[in-house]
């Protein structure tokens, strides 16, 4: 159940406006956003509970709906250190990360892309592993997930690796590795990556 | 053959490895300006780059890459703009071992960031000394805003390597989303 990643994704990469609202046991909760922003009766703190309930929780269903401003006065000024903070409040279980590592590794080959995340490196613990993922996508061409995926030295590495990959999906960081252009910049690229 | 050319341009105060960077790109004997360091430079260097480094890197079918390095000091600065004609790209190198280095920078980034509207990156070097300012800290202290900050060390080829396909990946998405934006 990793629709919701893909849903979270488009209303946050692709400046729609809606709500995302996510069935548990416990009840629905919803995740309101506009422009890329996410909007709340106060601060980010729920939205950040929400988003890690969404990678530790059992989700039933998620659905979309239409926006309804409402009370929704506070705007999240940064959708990225919202994801981020959520990602990494609490790890998935067991069972969780296995579906996650699974969607992932279905990926075709991927490039990462560069976004300013120097920002977040205080509450990022991936930062150095995305600029890492991002050199390497320079350097081959592509991202090869169930790859990286499967290197992980250790379960929590594994874990680790996981919450990585969920920021940078959400936020956009990640696309197909285009194929093979012949534009001046893809010849200098290729010449580059040549270089011993 | 049709001869094409694409310049970039790398500039950063004195000390911050722009000469080492272009010689790990370059597949032609670099041209360096370098004379012997007679200022306070000396303190840090022999020699010190007075006009340009110049490097090629053919890339074959007569498509080149030209990189230029400037001159780390400011009583050069007159060739910067002169080297800066017809870049597609800037690269900012600083030392973050050196607080006068990132103040320097904070100098020169602000130069031509004033005059220069094309894709750019700082790279921090010296990442490996103790107490050396983070890219985040520089980013911070140059006002960075949007323009990625990276750790990087020029001694290493494949530091250098993924510096310059960094600014190519910018300069591509540039492009690319001029074009997507309906201007084309």
């Amino acid at each position: 159940m990793t629709d919701y990643l893909k849903q979270l994704r488009h209303f946050l990469t692709g400046g729609r406006r809606g709500t995302l609202r996510i069935t548990t046991k416990q009840g629905a909760i919803d995740l309101n956003i506009s422009q890329g922003c996410f909007l709340t009766p106060s601060d980010d703190s729920a939205v950040i509970q929400t988003i890690n309930m969404l990678l530790t929780g059992h989700v039933l269903d998620v659905s979309t709906e239409e926006l309804k401003a409402g009370n929704l006065t506070f705007v999240s000024q940064s959708p990225e250190e919202v994801i981020i903070r959520g990602c990494y409040q609490r790890p998935p279980d067991e069972i969780r990360l296995f579906e996650l590592s699974r969607f992932f590794s279905l990926f075709p080959p991927v490039k990462i892309k560069l976004a300013p995340m120097y920002r977040f490196a205080e509450i990022f613990p991936g930062f150095t592993a995305y600029m890492k993922l991002h050199a390497d996508s320079l350097l081959n061409g592509q991202v090869n997930l169930n790859d990286f995926l499967t290197g992980a030295p250790s379960p929590d590495k594994m874990c680790f690796n996981v919450q990585l990959l969920v920021v940078l999906y959400v936020l956009g960081l990640m696309a197909p590795a285009p194929k093979p252009k012949h534009s001046i910049f893809n010849r200098l690229i290729k010449a580059v990556r040549g270089i011993s | 053959m049709t001869r094409e050319i694409v310049k970039i341009v790398i500039t950063g105060p004195v000390n911050a490895g722009k000469s080492t960077l272009i010689r790990h790109i370059s597949d032609t004997p670099v041209i360096f300006t370098d004379e012997i360091a007679t200022d306070a430079v000396a303190d840090v260097k022999k020699r010190t780059t007075v006009a340009m480094d110049h490097g090629v890197l053919h890339a074959g079918d007569g498509l080149e890459l030209h990189l230029y390095g400037t001159p780390g000091q400011r009583r050069f600065n007159f060739m910067w703009d002169i080297l800066a004609v017809g870049a597609a790209g800037i690269i900012y190198l600083v030392d973050g071992s050196d607080s006068g280095s990132v103040n320097e920078m904070n100098h020169i980034y602000h130069h031509f960031r004033k005059r220069l509207s094309i894709p750019g990156l700082v790279g921090v070097t010296r990442q490996d000394i103790d107490g050396a300012a983070s890219a985040e800290e520089v980013a911070e202290r140059l006002g960075a805003e949007g323009i990625p900050v990276m750790g990087c060390d020029p001694r290493e080829k494949d530091d250098s390597k993924v510096l310059i396909l960094s600014l190519f990946e910018l300069i591509i998405r540039e492009k690319e989303e001029f074009e997507e934006s309906g201007f084309f």
